[in-house]
């Protein structure tokens, strides 16, 4: 009775200005030029389209006639709906991950965050800029500068004409700043989740290659069950050995069914408040990474990985605290930054405190740290205790720290580490050019238990090889070390200059010192460092051209004890150089840019070895939507062998072409061929030449902002080079002949709701000839079954992909 | 899971506890060939088929009589492989040892559903689980001699015919409940026929009759643009048959829930996802722990109205294997739909491999005696369905 009352006197006027699109349900079915069934109809399409955008859409829907839009036309309104607050950058932006020289994960975290809450513009300094990605030292520096000096902007398009700022440092900075006011005593709830499923099936050559490490690891177990590495005659315990290789091997076994699970959640409160968590498994994941201790979950049910924090933020001089995960990465990465990855020629660094959610594991600080801001003081200090993996003596002791895809119980929360520290900057830009800035720091770690590197845990005895690695000698042994940092920098127009030195407690140093100059046109890098051999810190990223133990025994686990030991040629620490970096980018004309080159000339301290490395990349971009970009690649490096040193020359050419041929699609190819000539070994057949290459192509086409899908494909044969390419949210390494294609679908639903689905199909062919063995002893066999020879057969692998993720936000 | 693990328990049982993964059957398409391209997203399905798994759901439907019907063809690829090993130990590649492809019928299902104001109502068939399985080898002595062809068939359905209701009150809460008797047959025939007539062939053939019956009770909640709905499903009263041996097998409860939820753009988008969790970790087989572990599922996905009025929908599912985490399967699907007036026609393509060591299924059936065999084999079920209101 009430309704219909309600709905007589609803019938009866239609009120001025009344809109559609924000109508209910009930308001709807009070309109006299509607039946109840066309107002069904047109409340599902509002609520099915978040809205029309103009009233002649509803001659589309089924049962409106033109007379129906006649009396709407007349009696009712239709406002805009809303923009959507998220961007589809959100999703773009993880895909700057895989690029070439492209920045780590703990900063693709960030700059997500940002995108939906910019920086307050007004209120950042030079630090808080060089943070963003791709925003150099310079370009920081004379934002903070054109800030002080003529006070706040008003849109963030006005600081498209600061002095010094490039277009391109601007147009990477625009999407994460903003000239909102930061609001401190606001409680707006807000959040996020996130949850991904990752697996690969039968995909266990995507990065470590688990299939390798199994088979390493089988040969280990055999050739000590044979007798081969003469075990009993040594001091080593050969039974301890084959007991923790079984273990392992078993454990590796259960990995290939692992699949990734990642939930990670994310709230605030204001601009003042922020907390998160993070719990997941890695695929091919295994044991060693059991979460809870004694939650004897089935591997498929455990997480490897949680990770939690709250922070509070800008009060009084306190700019912010951090309790639980954090991430620290300061002044040039020399004394800290605990980052899981070590960026190759990574002249852009990510600077400051950040909560750490990443996949970053372990050098992971947990904790507490602070960012302080008193007057022209900028401080940090920092405190952390948690567990860190170490491969282990026989006798159980910790050898050295340890880092891999594949943590066994063995190596997995050896020891106990204690990590504390400051860094202090004090800012000249008051009296000198802004940018200017003095600091330093200091770092100290303790660990539970003394590291004892010691060779006979690594080495196997008696073998044909002699063990020489000097990397390994002068890995930190006790259970505590200490750093002491200092840095300057400086910004001069369009000139900028930054040194950090690091001094160990064993009297170790390294230094680093960078100078850039640059303009719309052209920019010029230099970088000078030295990382001496006995220095060694397990938070050291700097720039660095290879990893500590790239080129030494390491990358041959059959000379480990322990194969698996062989991880720690991955160890994100910088090799013991001395070297030489410039790069340029110089655009010619608008139709010619010489994008990036460079020259590396650098010295491993270990062996005394000179090495060299080059990179031109030039672009043609003959029409607006068509560039053509051609790269070569140079490396020259001598490895230390105990006679004659080796040498092998790499070559690499790259012919890639983008365009975007209709509204919104992308078109890319690449052509790459890389040969490597090494020095001839009869061991191998005196074969000195390796080749590869191989042929990509993607296109993405935008159906809508709100969705894309992104196909791809590539082709590829080698001869022993083993090629690398980036997909469109990671690496892949391509092995043999073979061909992939891979589909990506990105999707913005809501504000609240955004999806990217990928699957990947990937057929690789090996071909394994020359079986033949006159010895009947020497035959190739199926396991269990000795008596079956094997002949000549082609391995057809077929490996499957599929992410999936999916972000909820409030 | 629900039936379909009733139908695996059954056969472990048969099988004296071998967990014979290949005999143990697929699940039907449950919900419309809509829900199958969007991760098999059964219990947030809105269709007069998906009524019949979630009751509530039935108040979903459009008013007046609609009627939905789900046919699919799949094509079943396996390959098993030896690995091959050097004097060392160390793996040097893996080389073919049987290959076979299956491309056979899948059931659907059928039902039509009424609802008028508060009420809804449903009925129809389903083919709950499938089994089709073929797969054949030809065996070699150690000099490649053929010695035998080996064979092995399996067929069958378990048939779900079901009823279910659903009432509406307060606009926004539904509550339904419904029920299904089971009934089906599975038939398996395995033999090895040697070469050499002086050896004895081996031919094993089991023929089992399989019924029950399935309560089911769900909730839904609806809330703007978001409906949630959570539910049981408990099996009661099965029974299998061999050869006048009747057995009776306590099967336990499945949880259910599933969302939906429509964000309001442009490309009238829709995202769906559901879950189960069943306790199969409890189940015991003539009062002995079948080993077996708790199983889940989850799946998701999405549809988007494109530009020229095609619907396309994409989404995956992941489901853990009662038998062993190596049997995990994930299954990525697509699909596209077209609406014309009161009818819409879906069609939906899934694939779903997996890749498992023998060892990794304790009991595997042994077509090869003691080598590490490696069987990677793949689903891929094309599904077509016909939506029509009246």
């Amino acid at each position: 009775m009430l309704f219909s009352l309600l709905l007589a006197s609803m019938l009866a006027a239609v009120p001025p200005g009344f809109d559609l699109n924000s109508a209910t349900y009930e308001e709807l079915l009070g309109l006299e030029g509607l039946t109840s069934g066309q107002a069904v109809i047109l409340y599902d399409y509002i609520q099915g389209t978040g809205g029309l955008e103009s009233i002649y859409e509803v001659v589309d829907l089924p049962g409106f006639t033109p007379v129906t839009l006649g009396w709407l036309r007349e009696n009712v309104i239709v406002l805009p709906a809303p923009e959507p607050e998220i961007s589809s950058d959100i999703l773009n932006v993880m895909e700057r991950l895989a690029q070439e020289d492209g920045p780590g994960d703990a900063a693709v975290e960030y700059w997500e965050d940002l995108l939906l809450r910019p920086m307050p513009i007004n209120q950042v300094s030079w630090w808080d800029l060089r943070s963003l990605d791709r925003v150099s030292f310079i370009d920081a520096a004379s934002v903070d500068n054109r800030l002080r000096t003529l006070g706040p902007v008003s849109s963030v398009s006005s600081l498209r004409s600061t002095e010094y700022l490039r277009y391109y440092g601007y147009r990477n900075m625009k999407d994460y700043i903003s000239t909102r006011e930061p609001d401190y005593s606001s409680t707006d709830f807000f959040g996020g989740y996130r949850f991904i499923y990752d697996d690969n099936e039968g995909r266990d050559g995507i990065d470590d290659n688990l299939s390798g490490h199994i088979s390493e690891m089988k040969s280990a177990i055999s050739d000590i069950l044979d007798g081969g590495r003469e075990l009993s005659s040594t001091s080593i315990d050969s039974l301890e050995l084959i007991t923790r290789l079984q273990s392992e091997y078993a454990q590796l076994l259960e990995a290939r069914d692992v699949s990734g699970f990642s939930h990670r959640v994310r709230v605030g409160a204001g601009d003042r408040y922020r907390a998160g968590a993070r719990l997941s498994r890695g695929v091919n994941s295994i044991a060693g990474s059991d979460l809870i201790a004694g939650l004897d979950a089935p591997v498929n049910n455990r997480f490897d990985l949680g990770k939690a924090y709250f922070s509070f933020q800008n009060d009084g001089f306190v700019r912010q605290v951090i309790a639980g995960n954090y991430r620290l990465s300061l002044a040039q990465g020399l004394l800290i930054d605990n980052s899981d990855e070590l960026m190759y020629r990574n002249t852009y660094r990510t600077w400051g405190l950040t909560p750490d959610l990443t996949s970053s594991r372990q050098n992971a600080l947990f904790g507490a740290a602070t960012q302080i801001v008193a007057g022209p003081v900028l401080g940090y200090a920092f405190g952390s205790f948690t567990s860190r993996d170490a491969v282990t003596n026989l006798d159980g002791t910790p050898n050295v720290l340890y880092q891999g895809e594949f943590r066994p119980e063995e190596y997995s929360g050896v020891l106990n580490e204690t990590t504390y520290g400051g860094y202090a900057f004090y800012d000249l830009g008051d009296y000198l050019p802004v940018g200017t800035a003095i600091g330093v720091g200091v770092l100290g770690i303790q660990y539970s238990d003394s590291l004892n590197p010691s060779v006979a845990g690594m080495d196997i005895p008696n073998d044909t090889y002699t063990w020489d690695c000097p990397e390994y000698a002068h890995m930190p042994s006790g259970d505590r070390q200490s750093y002491f940092a200092g840095s300057a920098q400086s910004v001069y127009k369009n000139m900028s200059a930054e040194v950090e030195a690091v001094r160990q407690d064993n009297g170790a140093w390294a230094s680093i010192t960078t100078a850039s100059w640059q303009n719309n046109w052209f920019h010029l890098t230099g970088s000078y460092r030295n990382y001496a051999l006995d220095f060694m810190n397990p938070y050291n990223r700097a720039f660095a051209e290879q990893h500590r133990f790239d080129d030494t025994v390491f990358e041959k686990s059959y000379r480990l004890n322990d194969p698996l030991a062989s991880q720690l040629a991955d160890l994100p620490v910088p090799k013991p150089e001395e070297g030489l970096y410039v790069e340029t980018r110089f655009q010619v004309s608008q139709q010619v840019t010489f994008t990036k080159v460079y020259l590396d000339v650098w010295r491993n301290l270990a062996y005394d070895t000179e090495n060299l490395r080059f990179q031109g990349e030039v672009e043609y971009r003959p029409v607006w939507p068509v560039r053509f970009r051609l790269k070569y690649k140079f490396q020259d490096k001598i490895n230390h062998k105990d006679i004659v040193p080796s040498n092998s020359r790499t070559q690499e050419f790259t012919l890639r072409t983008f365009s975007l041929p209709v509204g919104g699609d992308y078109f890319s190819m690449e052509l790459r061929y890389g040969n490597v000539e090494l020095t001839p070994n009869p061991l191998y057949g005196d074969d000195r030449n390796m080749s590869g290459g191989f042929l990509a192509m993607r296109w993405e086409h935008e159906f809508s902002p709100e969705l894309s899908v992104l196909g791809g494909s590539t082709f590829w044969t080698t001869n022993g080079m083993s090629q690398w390419e980036f997909e469109d949210t990671g690496i892949d390494f391509l092995d043999g002949d073979g061909t992939k294609f891979y589909v990506t679908m990105k999707n913005t639903l809501s504000d609240n709701l955004q999806l990217r689905f990928k699957f990947l199909r990937k057929d690789t062919f090996f071909p394994h000839n020359g079986f033949y063995r006159p010895d009947p002893d020497d035959q190739y066999h199926y396991q269990g079954d000795p008596d079956e020879t094997v002949t000549d057969f082609g391995d057809h692998v077929i490996d499957y992909g599929i992410r999936c993720q999916l972000d909820i936000r409030w | 899971m629900g039936i379909t693990a009733g139908g695996m328990i059954i056969l472990l049982a048969l099988s004296g506890g071998l967990p014979e993964v290949m005999w143990l059957g697929d699940e039907g398409i449950l919900g419309s060939a809509g829900a199958a391209a969007m991760g098999n997203t059964v219990y947030a399905d809105v269709s007069p088929q998906a009524a019949l798994q979630n009751p509530a759901m039935a108040s979903q439907l459009p008013e007046g009589f609609s009627a939905g019907i789900t046919g699919a063809v799949a094509l079943d690829i396996e390959k098993r492989t030896r690995r091959v090993y050097d004097s060392f130990g160390g793996v040097v590649g893996e080389s073919e040892h049987s290959f076979n492809q299956n491309f056979h019928p899948l059931p659907g299902g059928a039902a039509v559903a009424w609802k008028q104001g508060d009420l809804a109502f449903s009925a129809g068939w389903r083919a709950a689980s499938s089994f089709a399985y073929k797969y054949s080898r030809v065996m070699n002595d150690g000099d490649y001699v053929k010695v035998a062809q080996e064979t092995l068939d399996i067929s069958g359905i378990l048939n779900d015919f079901g009823l279910s209701a659903a009432w509406t009150q307060w606009g926004m809460l539904s509550v339904g409940a419904g029920g299904s008797f089971v009934t089906g047959t599975r038939s398996m025939d395995h033999r090895i026929d040697y070469v050499d007539p002086t050896a004895m062939d081996y031919e094993a053939e089991i023929d089992a009759d399989i019924s029950g019956i399935v309560v089911r009770g769900s909730a839904l909640v609806s809330l703007n643009r978001v409906s949630i709905s959570a539910g049981i499903e408990q099996p009661v009263s099965w029974k299998t048959k061999i050869e006048s041996i009747e057995t009776d097998l306590t099967i336990p409860m499945t949880v259910r829930a599933g969302l939906r939820y429509l964000p309001g753009n442009r490309l009238m988008s829709l995202f769906v996802a559901d879950f189960w969790w069943s306790c199969t970790g409890s189940v015991e087989i003539a009062d002995v722990d079948a080993g077996m572990r708790n199983s889940w599922g989850f799946g998701a996905g999405v549809e988007n109205t494109l530009p020229g009025g095609i619907i396309g929908r994409v989404g995956f599912e992941y489901d853990s294997s009662l038998l062993a985490g190596a049997l995990d399967r994930m299954k990525i699907t697509t699909g596209v739909g077209w609406a014309v007036d009161d009818l819409t026609l879906d069609a939906g393509i899934s694939f779903s491999p997996v890749r498992w060591d023998q060892y990794q299924a304790d009991g595997l059936p042994s077509f090869t005696l003691g080598d590490s065999l490696v069987v990677e084999s793949s689903r891929t079920a094309f599904t077509l369905g016909l939506t029509k209101t009246f």
